[in-house]
């Protein structure tokens, strides 16, 4: 039993070091609430994504899409009339731009089968199905109809491409029905066809069978169109963002990683600073038992509050960054809607554990220490401590070896993505074993060269203090590196990617103009630029020669691909940043329409190389194409097809011509000459297309806007991987300021006696600086190679098998400034409180406590 | 104005001159449609349903609800007009409710007896034509009901389709006559008859051809049929009142051979009813001396007849006669009720005052109960002498509004 005096020490002891204790908490809360927001930010994504493939499949069993032009709505009524095939709901869908923002338009026939809809409409707001089907209706969730300040009755201009309308909010969506995911307009079939302007075409066709598929219905399904089933449909757009999501959940366990080795730091440090006490308090005849059950008892209470707070951090974190994984998401994959932000309770129990599980594991050697501890040696080093110093060097052993399995993991032997995070976490988990042997070695080193300069007690006392406390400081040190190389890794990481991607865009805009037809994103059913507005740029005098491009989608035997189908130009001597082949030679087949060519992604994913076979579906039916070579492309990690113009019009008779490159003559004057052309097409769009709303739907730019934009877009993308970053760095911060703090305060008798022996408060002060600053700089200098190796793997190994993107490692040294100075500052800053104090300190008090 | 006068008319219409189908006591035909076209969409406005069920109906939100309480800009039924066929099969599309309504008894080569009902109603939303880029684009709604009774297994099975009226999903066509639902089709031969019936199902089908044994009746004044005082709540109402009919059914995995009499009812208009009146029963007998009585008796909300109630008695040449409500007393004898609670009276005595005639008429089998988004009973029936019990012919009932 503890009794309540006991109790009251524990308090007394908090109460005393109220900085300390309230670091140790918030280290703990932090932990828990990187990991419950990146947890929580996760489901909550995942759900609004299983909602969305949900809310376009309903409960059918089967789905039968179309190629580019979409399923002819003819079919669909073939299908009812003839075939009686009632349990089938036509779906149109497409983006829609409200108040500059994308939302999805879902278009149904409310009076098709219901039942392929979960629960129906479940419209809360009283209208009727007659203003349902009245033009320009829509509906919309209660939560999508306040973000856009809008309410029933109102009215509100929609734009797709460069169609605009209004439409009229008639409903609301009821919160349960699962059609009311956020950002979705509802609408009747019609209305959708209008508003997309897709008059006569549906995107797909939900089914339900019970049992097989009827043998008719595959036999009368035309050739451009395909019967999927839900699920496959489902799984593969699931697989898609399945990296991503391993990615998110592995930053996390970094965290949790940095996390637990400071929550570990701090509770030990607590403890051990009590020492003394906990030898007086067994001296009084308190029994190991009971000090034991103290100890830990503190900690588990600490680590609860800590655990407490950190969960409701956690959620109000995770809220942010759902926001961020959603528009994540929504940029590299699949436009998604987020419904609601979810709480999982599994996600609060994995927090609560990591809080808790940590926190008394850190307190269990401490407790059993102080258990064993015999009311004499409490004064002395302890004995755990010595132990521990003497085992550093076994533990460095153990870690060169567990950072070698994990590079030896990492390129030879595991070819999976979970493989390469395990590889990834043996080899941070080794090194950061190596790390006291190493701040070691440096002191030593240090110690060395101060040999060589002038004498100064000082520095030579501050340095000894940092190799004598090692057991202590190594962690503290460890901590911080690990945290730093994180920041380092993923820096360089991102830095490496941006600068490929860069380089990429560069190499890919050759042309000096643009002119597409505006949001064209590979999608579907983009209409061409007129051919007559084509025809006049050929004919401009100072276009020296243009460069056409159909982008579009086409199928395989798994699933649909990105295909661009682009023409030759005089001018083009881009050599399609071949990865594999010889560029001029593909170049020369490749006109020959000999073959393909495909993205590195799309080689990974599908194992793919050069002389393999892409069978596609082309309007006569499957044929095998040849693969020339692989190019690099960083557009979409789901792959992408290159094939010459000619060919792609020959299988697919689609003259279409989504975008054009134009290059200028070498006379002409880049200014002057955009500006020409983009009169020559907004006089064409005005006088000869009243179909057309000038400028609204043909955009001219020049290649730097392209790759601006797309560099804006990268950017965007990679914020929750900075904000994580960010978030593990402060996790790393608070931790490592209050196990310095504790070290140094842990230290004052130690101070005291320089004081007692002639030291200035001054010199104390420096005393303190100088060591916590040599912590941190030792910090920043081990995690400069630790950050270094996790970038290579990052780059190598996770990325590579995580999206099929490669690129070239390249170090920026503003990173590994920043990294280098960031621990520098948290130690510095660790290092105020103490010095402060122990430079006030009463000598005669603090010895009198020795 | 008319409106004022009659807010409870518009949607109602359509089944309130034949055959509805009623959810409560407590509700008037008018709420019974309403109910009907919220209940098209099980998921849309489901409070709504629900309290059109549980409390006391509140016309004037329920309008709102649908947003078409209206008859302003459709045609109305309010005087006699000359009737042209075979164009007057087709649909009239100004009004704002029409059926095609086909009911009758049939027996196999085994001597099995069946009945059968099959509904296609015709539902506009609002009186404009319209003109969208869409063909989806429509202001008609189409609704279908099919059932089939085989008496000699007590069995009753039913189905009911919705659709738009677009994209040719469902609708109709004069020439060739056509009148659809999905793949439940009405056709004939060009514009004439015989008509073809197919009604596929996952547990019956239908596959019958029907064709005039006799002329068209044209009920009411000339085919104005006057369903309350107020001028203009009438349809437009011809039978052709007995139909050779002869095809296959299938139940479950049966299939039978069969032959029989079926009757043809086609009724436009674009409102009906009156506030008075609560549902009705409506009776199309067939005797096996070539005659045929038509009668529906609308009741009022103490259950008593409405003085609207009227009849037709053809002869068997074919010439009608026709009945007011004064010379037709029915007197319920034996009730069933449905699982809802509802009871229907599955047993009449009909008196014929000036024909001096008092028959039975008797459900054929105690449970043909139209468990559709809107509830109600129809079904095949007997009809017996009352004095000497002798069978003397079959026919068709519908109840509604119990």
């Amino acid at each position: 039993m503890v009794k309540p005096l006991l109790v009251k020490t524990s308090f007394r002891h908090l109460r005393r070091h109220p900085w300390q204790t309230w670091l140790t908490i918030l280290g703990i809360a932090l932990g828990v609430a990187v990991v419950v927001a990146v947890d929580l930010a996760n489901q909550s994504a995942k759900r609004s994504f299983s909602l969305s493939l949900q809310m376009i499949t309903g409960k059918a069993t089967h789905s039968i899409v179309g190629d580019a032009q979409g399923i002819a709505e003819s079919f669909y009524t073939e299908l009812r009339t003839q075939y009686g095939l009632r349990k089938s709901a036509p779906i149109v869908s497409g983006q829609l731009l409200v108040k500059g923002r994308q939302y999805q338009l879902l278009g149904i026939d409310p009076l098709a089968d219901n039942s392929i809809f979960n629960s129906g409409i479940g419209l809360s707001e009283p209208s009727g199905l007659d203003l349902f089907l009245k033009p320009n209706r829509v509906a919309l969730s209660a939560s999508t109809a306040t973000a856009l300040n809008l309410s029933v009755g109102d009215w509100v201009e929609v734009t797709h491409n460069s169609l605009s309308s209004r439409v009229q909010v008639v409903a609301l969506i009821a919160n349960d029905s699962p059609l009311a995911a956020q950002g979705v307009f509802l609408a009747d079939i019609a209305v959708a066809q209008e508003l997309l302007g897709q008059p006569g075409r549906l995107d797909r066709i939900n089914l339900i069978f019970e049992n097989e598929v009827p043998q008719a219905l595959i036999d009368r399904l035309p050739a451009n169109m395909e019967l999927h089933k839900s699920e496959a449909i489902n799984q593969s757009l699931t697989q898609m963002t399945a990296a991503f999501h391993i990615n998110l959940a592995a930053m996390s366990l970094l965290a949790l990683l940095v996390g637990g080795f400071l929550i570990y730091n701090t509770i030990t440090f607590m403890v051990l600073q009590r020492r003394p006490m906990l030898g007086t308090l067994r001296a009084l005849g308190v029994t190991r038992a009971q000090l034991f059950t103290l100890v830990l008892g503190e900690a588990a209470i600490l680590g609860l509050i800590g655990t407490l707070a950190g969960i409701v951090f956690g959620i109000l974190l995770g809220q942010g960054l759902v926001q961020l994984v959603t528009r994540t998401i929504n940029d590299i994959y699949y436009s998604i809607q987020v419904t609601s932000f979810l709480v999982t309770p599994g996600s609060l129990l994995k927090g609560s554990i990591l809080g808790l599980a940590t926190s008394l594991v850190a307190a269990l050697l401490p407790a059993l220490e102080a258990a064993r501890s015999e009311p004499v040696s409490v004064q002395q080093r302890s004995s755990l401590h010595q132990r521990i110093a003497r085992n550093l060097p076994k533990l460095g052993v153990l870690g060169c070896l567990l950072c070698g399995l994990g590079i030896v993991l990492a390129y030879w032997l595991g070819t999976s993505l979970t493989a390469g995070f395990v590889a990834v976490a043996l080899t941070v988990l080794g090194f950061s074993l190596i790390i006291p042997q190493c701040v070691k070695a440096l002191s030593l080193l240090l110690q060395g060269l101060m040999n060589l300069l002038p004498d100064s007690l000082v520095f030579r006392l501050a340095l000894r203090g940092v190799t004598s406390g090692l057991s202590r400081t190594g962690l503290a040190v460890t901590a911080l590196t690990i945290a730093v190389a994180t920041t380092i890794g993923v820096g360089i990481m991102i830095g490496s990617f941006r600068s490929s991607v860069d380089s990429w865009l560069q190499q890919s805009l050759n042309s000096d103009l643009y002119i597409s037809v505006k949001g064209y994103a590979g999608n579907s059913s983009t209409p061409g630029l007129p051919k007559a507005l084509i025809e006049e740029i050929q004919r401009h005098p100072e276009v020296s020669s243009i460069w056409q491009n159909r982008t579009t989608r086409v199928d395989s035997s798994s699933g649909t691909l990105r295909l661009m189908a682009i023409s030759e130009a005089a001018d083009n001597t881009r050599g399609f940043n071949l990865k594999k082949g010889d560029a001029a030679l593909v170049r020369k087949a490749f006109f020959a329409e000999k073959g393909l060519l495909i993205s590195e992604p799309l080689a990974f994913h599908r194992n793919l190389t050069v002389g393999d076979q892409l069978t596609l579906k082309t309007i006569d039916g499957e044929k095998a194409f040849p693969v020339l070579g692989i190019f690099y492309d960083y557009t979409s990690s789901q792959g992408l097809i290159i094939m010459a113009q000619s060919l792609y019009q020959r299988h697919w008779q689609d003259q279409n011509v989504s975008a054009l490159g134009l290059y200028k003559t070498k006379q002409a004057d880049s200014t002057q000459w955009t500006d020409q052309i983009r009169q020559l097409v907004s006089d064409y769009l005005q006088g000869t297309e009243p179909g057309y709303q000038a400028a609204e739907t043909i955009q001219v730019r020049a290649n730097s806007e392209i790759r601006n934009a797309s560099l804006a877009i990268f950017d965007r993308t990679f914020t929750i991987t900075h904000v994580l970053r960010m978030l593990s760095i402060l996790v790393a911060f608070i931790g490592v300021l209050s196990a310095l703090m504790a070290l140094q305060l842990e230290r004052t008798s130690e101070f005291a006696l320089l004081r007692a022996t002639g030291a200035t408060p001054l010199e104390v002060r420096r005393i303190i600086y100088i060591q916590t600053g040599l912590m941190g700089a030792f910090a920043g200098l081990l995690a400069i190679p630790l950050g270094y190796l996790m970038s290579t793997l990052l780059i190598d190994i996770i990325n590579l098998r995580s999206f099929g993107w490669s690129m070239k490692q390249q170090i920026p040294v503003s990173v590994i400034i920043e990294g280098f100075t960031l621990a520098i500052i948290a130690a510095l800053l660790a290092g105020i409180y103490p010095s402060r104090h122990c430079a006030k300190l009463t000598i005669a008090q603090a010895l009198r406590e020795e | 104005m008319r409106n004022e006068t009659q807010p409870v008319v518009t949607l109602t219409e359509f089944k309130t001159a034949n055959r509805p189908h009623c959810l409560h006591r407590t509700l008037s035909l008018t709420k019974s449609v309403l109910a009907l076209l919220l209940g098209l969409l099980p998921g849309l406005l489901p409070g709504l349903l629900l309290s059109a069920c549980d409390s006391k109906p509140e016309p004037n939100s329920l309008y709102r609800a649908l947003g078409n309480s209206d008859t302003e800009g459709y045609l109305r039924a309010q005087v006699v007009r000359p009737f042209h066929f075979p164009e007057d099969h087709s649909a009239h599309p100004g009004y704002k409710n029409e059926w095609w309504y086909i009911t009758g008894n049939l027996q196999s080569d085994k001597e099995q007896q069946f009945g059968y009902q099959v509904t296609f109603f015709r539902i506009a939303l609002s009186p404009e034509s319209v003109d969208r880029k869409s063909r989806w684009a429509t202001n008609h709604l189409w609704m279908a009901h099919a059932a089939i009774t085989d008496i000699t297994s007590g069995k009753h099975l039913k189905s009911e389709r919705f659709s738009r009226g677009a994209a040719d999903l469902a609708g109709n066509s004069s020439d060739p006559f056509r009148v659809w639902l999905d793949d439940w089709q009405l056709t004939g031969n060009g514009p004439n008859f015989p008509w073809h019936l197919n009604i596929k199902n996952d547990q019956f089908s239908l596959d019958l051809e029907v064709a005039p044994k006799k002329p068209v009746v044209l009920q009411g004044n000339n085919g104005l049929s006057q369903k309350s005082p107020e001028p203009g709540n009438a349809s437009y109402y011809y039978s052709i009142t007995r139909m050779e009919t002869k095809g296959k059914i299938q139940i479950h995995n049966y299939q039978y051979q069969v032959s029989g009499d079926s009757w043809l009812d086609r009724e436009w208009g674009t409102s009906l009813l009156a506030r008075d009146q609560v549902g009705w029963d409506w009776f199309s007998l067939q005797l096996d001396n070539n005659q045929e009585l038509m009668f529906y008796q609308l009741r009022k909300p103490d259950g008593s007849a409405h003085t609207s109630s009227r009849g037709t008695w053809v002869d068997a040449k074919g010439v009608k006669t026709d009945i007011p409500p004064e010379d037709i007393d029915l007197k319920p004898l034996q009730w069933w009720t449905a699982p809802n609670g509802a009871q229907y009276p599955i047993r009449w005595k009909l008196s014929f005052k000036s024909q001096q005639r008092e028959w039975i008429v008797a459900a054929a089998i105690p449970n043909q109960w139209m468990d559709v988004a809107i509830k109600y009973w129809e079904g095949s029936v007997q009809v017996f002498n009352a004095n000497d019990t002798r069978q003397i012919g079959r026919g068709y009932l519908e109840m509604t509004g119990y």
